[in-house]
Order: C-alpha cells, then structure tokens, then sequence
C-alpha cells in the first residue's frame, strides 16, 4: 500500500496503518536519534515519543507531502530535547564493538573498518551543526530541500553546512590518522592499536 | 597511502561509515507495543473540548485579561516612569508581545531552553545571546549560540537550544535572557526574550 493511502488511513485513526508507517521509519529514525543522543536507549524513547506526536498530529500533516522530512523534523526535535535533559558523552558507548566485529575478517575489510572507525572519531569532533547535516544527508538519505525543512533553514544553508562539514571532516581525519601525540582527536580506539 | 589518508572522505565512505556505526538491533516490537498502549491510552476528548472556537475564543480573552493586569498601573494619575533599575514588570510586558517565548528548566545540571513561536518567524543570520541574571538582574554568566541562525519556525513550532550556556550551580530563582534577531516585513530586529527558571537546592 502507497504511504499516502497509509497516512490517510492513518488519519482515521486506523491501527495497522499507523503500525505499517512504523515500521517503515522506525529502523532510520532511530539511527537518527542515535547520532544526536548518542545513547541507543535515549534514541528509542526519543523515536517512541516522536511517533506518538506524529500520530496525535496527524490531522495537521498536508496530504500529499512526503511523510519522512515532517516526521525527521519531530525526531531531531524530541532527540535533541532528550540529549540535553539526559545528556551522554560518545565515551560511553560501547568500545569493543568495533574490535569485536573485526575479528576473523580479512586484512582488507579489516583496515576498512579502522578507516570507518576513525572516520566516525571524525565525525564526533564536528559542531553538531555539521554532524547533523551529514547524518540527515548520509544516514536519513533525505535531500538538501528536505533537510532545509528539517531544521528550518533555507537550502543554500544546507548546501554550505554540507561543504564545511565534509571539508572539516577531512581535516580531522588527517589529524587522527596523522596520529598527532598532542591532538584530542587521538581516540582511545587508535592509541590501542 | 598518506595521500589518501589526507582526503577528504567521499559520500560513499561517509555512507559507508554511518551504516556501519550505527548497525545495531533496535526493539521495534517493544517500541511499537509501548506506542500502541500509549495510542489506546489516551481518550477521546469530551465534546466540549473539541469545540475549539469557544476554546480560542477563551484563550484569546484569557491572554487579554493578562495583559491588561501587567499593564495596569492602578487607579489615579500613574506613578510616571519607573526608576532605571527597576526594569522587572517591563520585561514581563514586552516579553507578552514578542513574536517567540521561551521556557527554561534545568535538567541534571544541564540548562535546557525551549523556543515557541507566537507567529511564523525567521531569525537572522547574527549569533543570539544567551544570559542568565539572578532576578534582581544581576548577571551570572553569557553566552553566544549560532544554532538559530536562519532557522524558521511556524507559528506554534517549538524548537529545544540545548545547553546554551552553563546552568548556575548555586540553587535559587533566575531567569534566562535571549537577545534574539528576528527578520520581519520590516528589516531585521534584536528582541529581548525573558523564561525564568529555578535551580533547587539539595534537601
């Protein structure tokens, strides 16, 4: 069933289409959440919340316009409301996942997850201004329009944030994986190795 | 291999990345129970509530009602200007007109100020000042916030500034002071918007 037949029915209140609309967004929503609150369990209250505002406003969602950006804007909000009462510093996710998973891959895949790995260290050393246009753009896969709409700013905004956080991006990577001694961009991870 | 290591990362890498940081199973069916007992939870409104023009209607006089009484100076001539540091109904007026309210509450140590607009507004491009006074006006700390920049909110829309500034940690009554730029039909301008807030001592 098309996703506008599912809001629609979603309108008049009808269970399984409210659950169908779910399910369809609940994976990439609460990724999402996940790079604001940086806790998977704050991630999840912000999502579950997120969805019952959705539902409870419904009426108010224009017919025809695409569910994904409106419902985005509510999780960035609820996410990010979630992240400053409750607040978590990226040090306090797991540590071992990435050591974990690379066990027993071949030296190539193993050398692209530590290039992943330290991407993300990157990544966590952007203004959350930047962070969060890559994360909408690369993660949410929404367009530089929807993301305009997500945080209420115009596109060529979008298109600005989206070049110095790429550029900025690449300047921390060069700066970890330079291995500067002095650098607060060393990670825990890295100085293992 | 060092030229690589200095490139900027393509979108594929950065995809890549992303996919891979965040693979981790979610609780969906979990979530969805709680939803749909949260859904199932919540009553219809009673009749009365849902007519809402008696509702607006109400609200509007109730706001009116408000801002007659903030302004009401008392029966007679008025007591002319109020002394220069005597600046607290003042702001509790010009606060009712602004075109955004604010609300403040700390959480965990942590200051937490939620914008509404009253109608559709754009901030400018400037940075947003951030102060919070002791309520005698006294300021305690200041801080700058580029988050609004450019951003747009209709009218109801609310959008969280986390952590603007550091909370006070000395409990007692403040309130948090936001110079904001908004751009209207007539150019852009600085308004001041006003939430306080209370830090709580340890019982």
């Amino acid at each position: 069933m098309e996703e506008q037949e599912l809001i629609r029915r979603a309108k008049q209140g009808d269970k399984p289409s409210m659950e169908a609309l779910f399910r369809i967004h609940v994976d990439s929503a609460v990724r999402t959440a996940y790079m604001i609150t940086r806790s998977w369990d704050t991630a999840e209250d912000a999502v579950q919340e997120a969805f019952l505002q959705a539902f409870r406003s419904l009426d108010k969602f224009q017919d025809g316009r695409p569910f994904k950006p409106w419902f985005a804007k509510i999780v960035v909000n609820k996410s990010r409301k979630l992240w400053a009462r409750f607040g978590a510093s990226w040090d306090e996710l797991d540590p071992q996942h990435a050591d974990d998973s690379a066990r027993g891959l071949p030296e190539a895949q193993v050398l692209e997850g530590e290039r992943r790995a330290r991407l993300i260290e990157a990544l966590k050393l952007l203004g959350e201004n930047h962070r969060l246009v890559l994360v909408l753009k690369y993660l949410s896969g929404l367009t530089e329009a929807e993301i305009g709409e997500v945080l209420g700013v115009p596109v060529s905004t979008v298109k600005s944030r989206l070049f110095v956080a790429r550029k900025q991006l690449g300047q921390k990577l060069a700066l970890i994986e330079g291995g500067d001694p002095n650098g607060k961009a060393q990670s825990g991870r890295s100085q293992r190795r | 291999m060092e030229k690589r290591n200095q490139a900027v990362p393509n979108e594929d890498e950065i995809r890549g990345a992303l996919a891979s940081y965040t693979a981790h199973p979610i609780s969906a069916e979990a979530m969805w129970e709680k939803i749909s007992e949260a859904l199932e939870e919540a009553e219809p409104s009673p009749p009365w509530l849902r007519f809402q023009p008696w509702l607006a209607f109400g609200s509007v006089a109730a706001v009116l009602c408000l801002i007659l009484l903030l302004n009401w100076t008392g029966p007679g001539p008025g007591p002319g200007p109020a002394p220069l540091g005597d600046v607290g109904p003042q702001i509790m007026r010009f606060s009712a007109f602004a075109p955004v309210s604010a609300s403040a509450s700390v959480e965990q140590g942590q200051l937490m100020v939620e914008l509404t607009a009253a109608s559709d507004v754009k901030f400018g491009p400037d940075p947003a000042v951030v102060r919070i006074l002791t309520l005698d006006q006294s300021e305690v700390s200041t801080g700058y916030t580029t988050e609004l920049a450019g951003l747009e909110l209709a009218q109801g829309e609310a959008h969280v500034l986390p952590r603007a500034v550091p909370a006070p940690i000395e409990p007692g009554a403040y309130q948090v002071h936001l110079q904001l730029e908004v751009e209207t039909a007539d150019g852009s301008q600085r308004i001041d918007v006003f939430a306080p807030f209370t830090i709580n001592g340890e019982d």
